[in-house]
């Protein structure tokens, strides 16, 4: 059988960009077989989606946005917690209200390294982002995980810095709400 | 003396630009004083490292995988 354009494609695509859009799937899902189905699933999407992919942008950029969706899909599965919270933090904050302030490592453990390494906490964090007003999602969405440019933002949205700003501001503080509810009341 | 709402816009911005001399330094001074300030500075932190440029090992597919997902990728 004649190989599409496509087909032709991919076989490149695969040797030009799997190594980058793996190394980004692993340090993310922290699981290796998880990571290659991501990003052949990456593939198998783009290939659906060859006819429609417009070339407004670079293969590789559309590659990563496909696979960026599908992380965080896969951190929306994992928003159901199954082991247990970072219980290992000890309070030693008078100040209770004080959230992460007041939680230090009873350990060597670095408190930061352990949520940096939780992808349940990333789940659960998922399942809050999807709770923020669509705007404030898209503009959260788009600033903290595609790691858009804050004026590429504004411009798209149609909002001024300082708003901006606000906007995120809100909402962190939500997120912190909801994360204090769903996270660490359990 | 910056407030608490001027602190944390100085954290929201710390995350994503350089801030002045003058600026950080009004951080650090407010932060001294507010345990609440310091709790979302690093709640900001965490949030930013949970979805931030978190590349710590460099991850490569072998040939063997690369083939593989080739083949899988042309039967599909």
């Amino acid at each position: 059988m004649a190989q599409t354009k496509a087909d032709i494609e991919l076989n490149s695509w695969v040797d030009d960009y799997s190594d980058m859009l793996f190394n980004f799937a692993a340090n993310r899902v922290s699981d290796r077989d998880l990571a290659k189905d991501l990003v052949q699933d990456t593939f198998f999407s783009a290939l659906k989606a060859w006819d429609r992919f417009e070339q407004k942008s670079t293969v590789k950029t559309w590659l990563f946005s496909i696979l960026k969706r599908k992380i965080i899909d896969q951190w929306r599965q994992q928003q159901s917690r199954k082991t247990k919270p970072i219980s290992q933090f000890t309070t030693n904050d008078e100040d209770e209200n004080n959230w992460i302030e007041a939680t230090t490592p009873n350990s060597e453990v670095n408190e930061t390294e352990a949520y940096f390494e939780n992808n349940e906490l990333r789940g659960a964090l998922m399942g809050c982002i999807d709770l923020l007003p669509e705007k404030s999602k898209g503009i959260f969405i788009d600033k903290f995980i595609d790691h858009k440019d804050s004026e590429e933002i504004c411009n798209e949205y149609e909002i001024t810095s300082s708003n901006f700003w606000v906007i995120i501001h809100r909402a962190k503080v939500q997120l912190k709400g909801c994360l204090d509810k769903k996270w660490f009341d359990q | 003396m910056i407030d608490c709402k001027e602190a944390a816009h100085l954290i929201d911005r710390k995350d994503f630009e350089k801030l002045s001399m003058k600026e950080k330094l009004n951080l650090r001074m407010h932060n001294a004083m507010c345990g609440q300030c310091r709790g979302y500075k690093r709640f900001s932190h965490i949030l930013k490292s949970l979805f931030g440029d978190i590349t710590k090992h460099q991850e490569c597919l072998s040939c063997e995988e690369k083939e593989e997902l080739k083949k899988k990728l042309s039967s599909s």
